[in-house]
């Protein structure tokens, strides 16, 4: 009971945290938008029409993207990583932000490069990706873990050695210049028609996956368990990577690559809660999304210009990598 | 069984939400609301090549003073008036702006404008001004900041003008890749402004400068120029590269004109041997110096270095070399290097003087000749 208490604490405070984030990212911006201004543009009594058009139609986009995609990229990390029962297992892993850059360098280097093209390509990819994998796996005749992150890896390998092929190919100036910029994740160009497009993507997804949390569980504790308490361990994997896949390739066609958010907001809610169920579930997304809006607050307030999130995720990851580097040497 | 017939329902459920939200934000997207600018894309529009959207420029006007033109995207802008509120996202369309007249109509510009010695020079009030980004990264806020009637930007940027036309801010998409379709750009860029006297004098000097240039060639067109990368010398331009047509026009022949494609091409020291051009062109912004190729040993049996034919374009104001409005400097340049017979190399610094006093209203100084 008292555990219950604390966990829903805990859920409480991240979710305040995260408003009290959402509401500093919204006033961040080089279009002069104060919270008072906001507060009379949401009530409407907005004194110009611009500001009011700035809000709806990319500062607030901006912020719900950033959420939508932290708690997508976070629920996702939490699923691999039970699913596979692989700490290290996240989006990265089983191939799809790799695939999602090839398709994304695809469409700039071959297409025209309009955002668009770019969105489709790099959800085809990050499809075509998880399908290879499943490919792989089913042709050698395993449907372990471990078949999966192999397969994974393999795919990842294709995807990189065929965005190199590209990158070769493309002019320094321009397509090379996309191609890096995309595989560093952003929320620059989030406007209000590609977050509902994020959105539609994101959220049937994630409830889905919250709604088959108990499937989720029972897998983390192995096919054979899971077969024994009656669950078709297989089939079910498969529609749960699907699942997650489409949800993390939703937002990669659209923010880019974040880095380290899947592997990173799992591993903070398990050392938040000690206990991975479904409140672990609820606290990866909603890590994700903390870490992503923060992310964002920071890439648009450190510089003049606009920084890249990966860069401050990645920041964010090296000294949780090197506490877990620590405890495993230790334990 | 209850549960699992739930959870059925539901995937349908939110697959039907899924598609139903895909095909909405796919209507959404291909009809941006634009307010003050009307955004009717044409049908093919998508499939036109740049040469086709020439007729762009000689739209009817509609009523009073509302001006209709087809952009080099194949976008139809419509303004209420001549543009007073002008956003540049990219050096080439500011340049535009400084030689038709139209600096104190810049209202926000591409960031490091500091790098441009020519902002400077023609119009300092332009440093001063706000930064709206680069190509790489351009920022839609801050363009929307100083409430412009037109924003003008490459191609390249097209992506972010869905983001501005959503906003209701007009865009007129460019792109100068060539020297006719930086023509287009000044004319359209004339006749959003109100300004198309200043364009059709600026394409009329184009007109007799390149007659005038020819006549200095006259038959002899067979020097081999290699035009050299910015990064290295190790990249050239093949012959769809503006740079091409400058070898060209200035009466010489591009050494890597066989080769086929629109960006700087790697080649090797086998294929630079090959070639052996009679001359070698270093772009004004290159990362390395004559020296360097001189130097090299891999070159020194190349005509071009064994006559000493090496030569860098100006540096201190433009890149001659790309296409910008000045960019007919650059043919007048190497003209005087490959028909210094026919045009000294004088008459060319004072044809150069004159274009600036005219067009961008001062007399340059400090060109590292």
């Amino acid at each position: 009971m008292q555990a219950k208490k604390t966990t829903g604490r805990m859920i409480g405070g991240g979710m305040l945290l995260l408003f009290a984030l959402c509401g500093l990212s919204a006033c961040i911006g080089s279009y002069p938008l104060s919270l008072p201004d906001i507060l009379r543009v949401v009530t409407g009594n907005a004194a110009g029409e611009m500001g009011e058009r700035v809000f709806f139609t990319l500062r607030l986009p901006r912020v719900l993207t950033g959420a939508a995609a932290g708690a997508s990229l976070g629920l996702c990390g939490g699923v691999f990583q039970l699913l596979f029962r692989n700490p290290l297992a996240s989006p990265d892993l089983v191939g799809v932000a790799s695939g999602a850059g090839a398709g994304a360098a695809c469409a700039i280097v071959l297409g025209t490069g309009s955002m668009e093209l770019v969105t489709g390509g790099a959800f085809l990819g990050g499809m075509a990706a998880l399908l290879g994998v499943f490919l792989l796996v089913w042709h050698s005749g395993g449907n372990r873990p471990g078949s999966f992150i192999l397969g994974g890896i393999l795919i990842s390998s294709l995807s990189d050695a065929a965005v190199m092929l590209l990158k070769h190919g493309a002019d320094s100036e321009g397509k090379l210049a996309a191609i890096e910029f995309w595989t560093m994740g952003s929320l620059s160009a989030v406007t209000a028609s590609k977050a509902a497009g994020v959105c539609a993507v994101c959220f049937p997804c994630l409830l889905l996956l919250i709604l088959f949390h108990r499937e989720i569980v029972l897998l983390s504790l192995g096919d054979e368990q899971a077969s024994m308490l009656g669950l078709s361990a297989g089939k079910m994997r498969l529609l749960l990577l699907t699942l997650a896949t489409l949800s993390v390739s939703g937002v990669i066609a659209v923010t880019g690559v974040i880095a380290f958010v899947g592997l990173l907001a799992p591993h903070g809610a398990y050392l938040l809660l000690r206990r991975k169920n479904r409140a672990y579930l609820w606290m990866s997304m909603l890590t994700g999304a903390i870490l992503t809006v923060a992310a964002d607050c920071f890439a648009r307030s450190v510089t003049d210009g606009e920084l890249p999130l990966s860069i401050f995720t990645t920041l964010c990851a090296a000294p949780f990598l090197f506490y877990f580097l620590r405890t495993a040497k230790t334990g | 069984m209850k549960k699992r017939g739930k959870q059925i329902i539901s995937l349908a459920l939110c697959l039907a939400l899924l598609f139903a939200a895909a095909v909405c934000g796919a209507d959404k997207g291909n009809t941006p609301e634009t307010g003050g600018a009307a955004y009717q894309p044409e049908a093919d529009a998508g499939n036109r090549q740049p040469e086709e959207v020439k007729a762009g420029a000689e739209n009817s006007e509609a009523s009073d003073n509302e001006i209709i033109l087809t952009d080099q995207d194949g976008n139809e802008v419509k303004l209420n008036a001549p543009a007073e509120r002008i956003v540049s996202c990219y050096y080439v369309t500011t340049y535009a702006c400084i030689a038709l007249g139209l600096e104190d109509r810049l209202a926000g510009i591409e960031s490091k404008a500091d790098k441009r010695p020519v902002y400077g020079l023609a119009a300092p009030e332009l440093l001063e001004l706000p930064d709206v980004g680069t190509l790489k990264e351009f920022n839609v806020e801050a363009a929307a900041a100083v409430e412009p009637d037109l924003v003008i930007m490459p191609k390249r940027l097209s992506d972010s003008a869905g983001a501005l036309k959503e906003l209701g801010i007009p865009v007129l998409i460019v792109y100068p890749e060539s020297q006719a379709l930086l023509e287009e750009m000044l004319t359209l860029i004339g006749r959003a402004c109100g300004a198309e006297e200043n364009a059709d004098r600026l394409l009329k000097y184009y007109e007799e400068a390149e007659s005038e240039l020819a006549g200095f060639a006259g038959e002899k067109t067979d020097t081999k120029v290699y035009m050299a990368g910015v990064s290295s010398y190790l990249k050239t331009a093949p012959k769809g590269m503006y740079q091409s047509e400058m070898i060209r026009k200035a009466g010489g022949r591009n050494a890597a004109g066989n080769m086929e494609g629109d960006a700087w091409a790697e080649v090797s020291y086998e294929d630079i041997l090959a070639m052996n051009p009679d001359v070698i062109i270093v772009p004004s912004s290159a990362e390395y110096g004559v020296e360097e190729i001189t130097n090299d040993i891999n070159l020194a049996e190349v005509n071009a270095v064994k006559s000493g034919a090496v030569y860098q374009m100006p540096k201190g104001l433009e890149e001659w070399d790309s296409p910008v409005p000045s960019g007919i400097l650059g043919v007048r340049w190497l003209c005087s290097i490959l028909h210094e017979d026919t045009y000294s190399r004088e008459e060319m610094e004072k044809d150069v003087r004159e274009f600036y006093q005219t067009f961008y209203g001062f007399a340059p100084e400090d060109i590292v000749w």
